[in-house]
This record gives C-alpha cells, sequence and structure tokens, in this order.
C-alpha cells in the first residue's frame, strides 16, 4: 500500500539554520501518529513542511502519491499552534468556520444549504454549536481550540494535522479535545497527525509515537519508541519511564527531592 | 438642494462622490484590517508621481498614474516577498523614491501648473466627463473583482497562513489587494487628493469596525459613510466655498467621533 504521507530525505532550514535534517517517514491511510520533542524541535516545522507552507532545503513530501499543491492542500485539515490567529478580526464563529469551505466553492459561489448544513453538523459534532453566534475575539482558549478543529474538519478532509491543541486547556477540556479527535479518527478513518507534548494522555490511542529533535530519532508503535534511553537522549535530562497497566507512561525526573 | 445640480459640474461632481466614496470605502475595509495604511500612503504618492509625469509628457495622468500605483505595488511585494524583507521599511524606501520622482518631473515641467494643484489637494468639481468615464471603467474592476473573489480575499485577509494551508493561492490574493488598492487610489486622485485619499479609504471602514464585529455588516456600513460624507461634503463645499477633499475628510472624522462613543466592545 503507498503511504498518504511520504516524507524522503527532508531537510528545512530557516535562513541558514537546520531546523530539520534528514527525515524520513511514511504515514499511511488511517494512521493516528503522534509527533513529540522539545520546544524548538521542528514539530511545528515538519507540519508546515507537509502542508508546503516552507518548502524544503532538500527532500522530498509526497501526499497521496503526488506532490505538495494546491489541490493536495485542499484534502488536508490543519489546526495551528495557537497564537496566529488575529482574534480582533470582525467575524462570528459560524462564519469562521465556513471559511474552512471556501476553497472548495467555485468563484463567484456563496455558501449553499449544503455548506450550512456541514457547518452545523461540525459545530455540533464538537459541541460548540451555541458558540455559533458569537465573535471570534470572545471565546475561551478551550472554546476556541474547538472552533478551530471544526474549520479543519467542515472541508472533510483525508488528513487532519493539528499542532498542540490542548496546550492551555485544562485537565478535563484536554481530555475532551482528545477523545473527539479520536472519535474524528475512529469514525471517519482520517489519518491524523498530531503534535503534542503530553504523551500520556494520547498514547492509548497513537498508532505511531514519532521523537524529533532536528532528526527523527525514533519512530514507530509507541510501546517499541517510548523508552526511557530514546527520551532521556531527546529530552536531554532526567526522565523516567515506567510501566502503566496497558502501556508506558513517561513521568519527568523527580525534582522534588533531590 | 436639486438647483446645484444643474450644472454639468456639479453632476459629474456628485458622480464622482458616489463613485469614490462607495469604492474607497469598499477596499477600506481590507486596508483597515490589514493594516495596510502605509502602504496606501506610499501609494498614494506614486500614483501623484505618475500624475506630474503624463503632464510632463502630455498624457492623460489618470493612465501614468495607474502605470507608477502598480511599480510602487509591485517594488513592495517583491522585495518583501518570502520574507526578504520587512514591509515597513520597504515602503519607506519606494515610497521616498516615487516622491522624489515626482519632484524631479515637477522640477522638469519648468512652468507652474494650476492643475497638479488639484491632484495634490482634490477638486471634485474639476472632475471632467473623460476622467468621470475611466474612474467608472476602474471602479467596476475594483469592485467586480472583489465581487468574484470575496470570499478568497476574506480569508486571505482573515489568516492568510490557513489560506494557503487549505488550498488558497494567498500570495496571489495578497498582490491582488494591494493591486486594488492601487486602482482605488488613482480613481479617487483627483477628487480627494494625493494627501487626503488615504482618509477617504481609511475612515469609513474604521467607523464601521467601531459598530460591529461582522465583517458583512462592515462592508454595509462602510460605504454607507463613505458615500454619505463625499456627498455631504461635495454640497458643503459648494454653498460654503470651500476646498472639497478637505470637507469630505472633516465629516468623515466627525463620524468617526460620533461612532467612537457607540463602539461595540472587544
Ligand atoms: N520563522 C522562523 N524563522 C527562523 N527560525 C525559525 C522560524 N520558525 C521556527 N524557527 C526555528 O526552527 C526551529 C524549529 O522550530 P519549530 O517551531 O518547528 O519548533 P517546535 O518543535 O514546533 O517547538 P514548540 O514545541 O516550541 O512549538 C527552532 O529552532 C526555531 O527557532
Ligand atoms: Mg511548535
Amino acid at each position: 500500500m503507498e503511504p498518504v504521507i511520504q516524507i524522503k530525505g527532508l531537510t528545512v532550514s530557516y535562513n541558514s539554520e537546520v531546523a530539520l535534517q534528514d527525515i524520513n517517514m511514511e504515514i499511511y491511510k488511517g494512521e493516528f501518529v503522534g509527533i513529540l520533542g522539545p520546544n524548538g524541535s521542528g514539530k511545528t516545522t515538519l507540519l508546515k513542511a507537509v502542508l508546503g507552507l516552507i518548502s524544503p532545503a532538500q527532500g522530498e513530501i509526497r501526499l497521496f502519491g503526488g506532490p505538495v499543491d494546491a489541490a493536495a492542500r485542499k484534502r488536508m485539515g490543519y489546526v495551528p499552534q495557537k497564537g496566529s490567529i488575529d482574534l480582533t478580526f470582525p467575524v462570528k464563529v459560524f462564519d469562521a468556520v465556513m471559511m474552512g469551505r471556501y476553497p472548495l466553492m467555485g468563484l463567484f459561489r456563496y455558501p449553499s444549504r449544503s455548506d450550512r448544513i456541514l457547518v452545523e453538523e461540525v459545530l455540533k459534532g464538537v459541541d460548540a454549536w451555541h458558540l455559533r453566534g458569537k465573535p471570534i475575539g470572545e471565546l475561551s482558549g478551550g472554546e476556541a481550540q474547538r472552533v478551530w478543529i471544526a474549520r479543519a474538519l467542515v472541508s472533510n478532509p483525508e488528513i487532519l494535522l493539528l499542532d498542540e491543541p490542548t496546550t492551555g486547556l485544562d485537565v478535563m477540556s484536554q481530555g475532551q479535545i482528545i477523545d473527539l479527535i479520536h472519535r474524528i479518527h475512529e469514525g471517519k478513518g482520517l489519518t491524523v497527525l498530531y503534535v503534542t507534548h503530553e504523551v500520556n494522555n494520547v498514547s492509548c490511542y497513537l498508532d505511531k509515537v514519532a521523537y524529533l529533535k532536528k532528526t527523527l530519532y525514533a519512530y514507530g508503535h509507541p510501546n517499541d519508541v517510548i523508552k526511557v534511553e530514546t527520551l532521556r537522549e531527546v529530552y536531554a535530562g532526567e526522565v523516567e519511564v515506567i510501566q502503566g497497566v496497558d502501556r508506558p507512561l513517561v513521568v519527568v525526573g523527580d525534582h522534588c527531592h533531590v | 438642494m436639486s438647483e446645484i445640480f444643474q450644472y454639468d459640474f456639479m453632476r459629474h461632481a456628485l458622480m464622482a462622490a458616489v463613485l469614490v466614496g462607495g469604492v474607497c470605502s469598499i477596499i477600506g475595509v481590507y486596508v483597515v484590517l490589514k493594516g495596510l495604511s502605509f502602504i496606501g500612503d506610499g501609494v498614494a504618492h506614486a500614483s501623484f508621481g505618475g500624475v506630474v509625469l503624463g503632464f510632463l509628457l502630455g498624457i492623460n495622468p489618470l493612465i501614468t498614474s495607474v502605470l507608477f500605483a502598480f511599480i510602487m505595488v509591485g517594488l513592495v511585494s517583491i522585495f518583501t516577498g518570502k520574507g526578504k524583507m520587512k514591509t515597513d521599511p520597504a515602503i519607506g524606501v519606494f515610497f521616498s523614491f516615487m516622491m522624489a520622482l515626482a519632484i524631479l518631473f515637477i522640477g522638469l515641467m519648468r512652468s507652474y501648473n494650476a492643475e497638479l494643484y488639484s491632484y495634490l489637494f482634490g477638486s471634485i468639481i474639476s472632475v471632467t466627463a473623460t476622467d468621470l468615464l475611466i474612474m467608472l471603467a476602474l471602479g467596476i474592476i475594483v469592485l467586480g473583482t472583489v465581487a468574484v473573489f470575496f470570499k478568497e480575499l476574506l480569508y486571505v485577509t482573515f489568516d492568510p497562513e490557513m489560506a494557503l494551508a487549505s488550498g488558497i493561492r494567498a500570495g496571489h490574493f495578497n498582490f491582488l489587494i494591494l493591486a486594488l488598492l492601487g486602482l482605488t487610489i488613482v480613481i479617487s486622485i483627483k477628487s480627494v487628493g494625493m494627501i487626503l485619499v488615504l482618509a477617504l479609504i481609511v475612515i469609513p471602514a474604521s467607523c464601521a469596525h467601531q459598530l460591529t464585529r461582522n465583517i458583512k455588516t462592515m462592508f454595509i456600513l462602510s460605504p454607507l459613510f463613505g458615500i454619505t460624507a463625499s456627498i455631504g461634503g461635495l454640497c458643503l463645499s459648494y454653498y460654503f466655498d470651500l476646498p472639497s477633499g478637505a470637507t469630505i475628510v472633516i465629516i468623515l472624522t466627525f463620524i468617526f467621533f460620533l461612532t467612537a462613543l457607540k463602539r461595540v466592545k472587544g
């Protein structure tokens, strides 16, 4: 079977500073892949390269067996890392989510009844329908995150790229967002790339885990990859891995009793 | 009030007021939300350079000013493309260059040209039938383009990175917004003048932004303010013999203060 995302020898640099070096990954249809690594390790850069927002210095990315182009982008949904959205922009939640459908409508076409129904379904699905009339600037962090997930889903993507969708949320909201993504993944057979710092919250759902720090340190099934040696190397610190009931759990070195 | 429109020049002026007020305030919504005031000012100065060149060469100044507006937009886009240079200094560099060209051309003219004055400070009653025809054609191009690409322009204005990520050619549309801004300035430069044209673009949309957090409402309120102020300014300037461009801008600023009192939070 051909991978939906194929990354071959990918190197990305910002002005001469290398952010990703010689990354090779194959992601297959329906996989739920977690991408982990310390701050500045290139996680966001990897997602942006997959979307073609940054062009590779070397290597190649192929999506759906073809090049990274506008047609491929229309088959993907993206939830960017927080902070890149202008929250003062005068737009209501419903219309902001509708924008996710714009690229699929023809020129001169305005949202049709079926577009509106889709927006309604997706907003209900992420439990944000009650927010539809609110200006985007008046949402809480967790509410906003649901709205951006809805915008990414409303185009019926085949690949969903999520950049730290739970960062800054309380424990319960984090759980709700992860369950939501898990349900969508299961229900629609979506391929998901999920960037996070909180591996324990999602590892039970993940098919694969990638540990990044400029290069790809490890990539494979969570049980094979979440190992104390790997983590100590990637995070360069006292990380422990303990065996949970069904899977390994990552704990940070004991700071309290040194 | 209708008796003032028995003269041809006043009828032309009225049509110019509606056209300029409408087109400026629609494009102004993008300018305000995207923060394009400075490039707008740069383009206004560049178009003035084009106007002077038109007089120097003896061709219709609106044609040369379109050319100069596009050169300005093109230069800034080339030098800021792919993050090569920050937008602000790039505009600063070419803004001054274009103004220097204008001054150079004025120097080359060697004779005083009173008509240049109206392009500098605006004189809506000196708009001729030919001017009006060119303005109308350009106005239809601008508003037509906005209508055709409304969704794309909106998405690119709101969130250019997401627009690109979801398959919209954001670079093209960013350039298109600047090109439309250039045409808008050319349409307006004779009526309100190079110095004041930015006000007619920025103030109506800013008034609308005070009153609503809904972009669609902004596209209705902004032209409402822009056209009302243009017609009002025209009438006042006729009755009291005032400079039309300045009168329009002062009315707009009053509207701005009024809307600020009713501002929505957020
Ligand atoms: N626009 C940019 N210009 C220059 N360097 C950049 C840019 N964006 C990222 N970098 C650099 O590239 C490297 C990788 O950044 P990236 O944003 O991909 O990290 P990340 O893994 O997403 O980090 P975080 O967990 O903090 O979000 C970092 O060293 C960063 O400083
Ligand atoms: Mg990041």
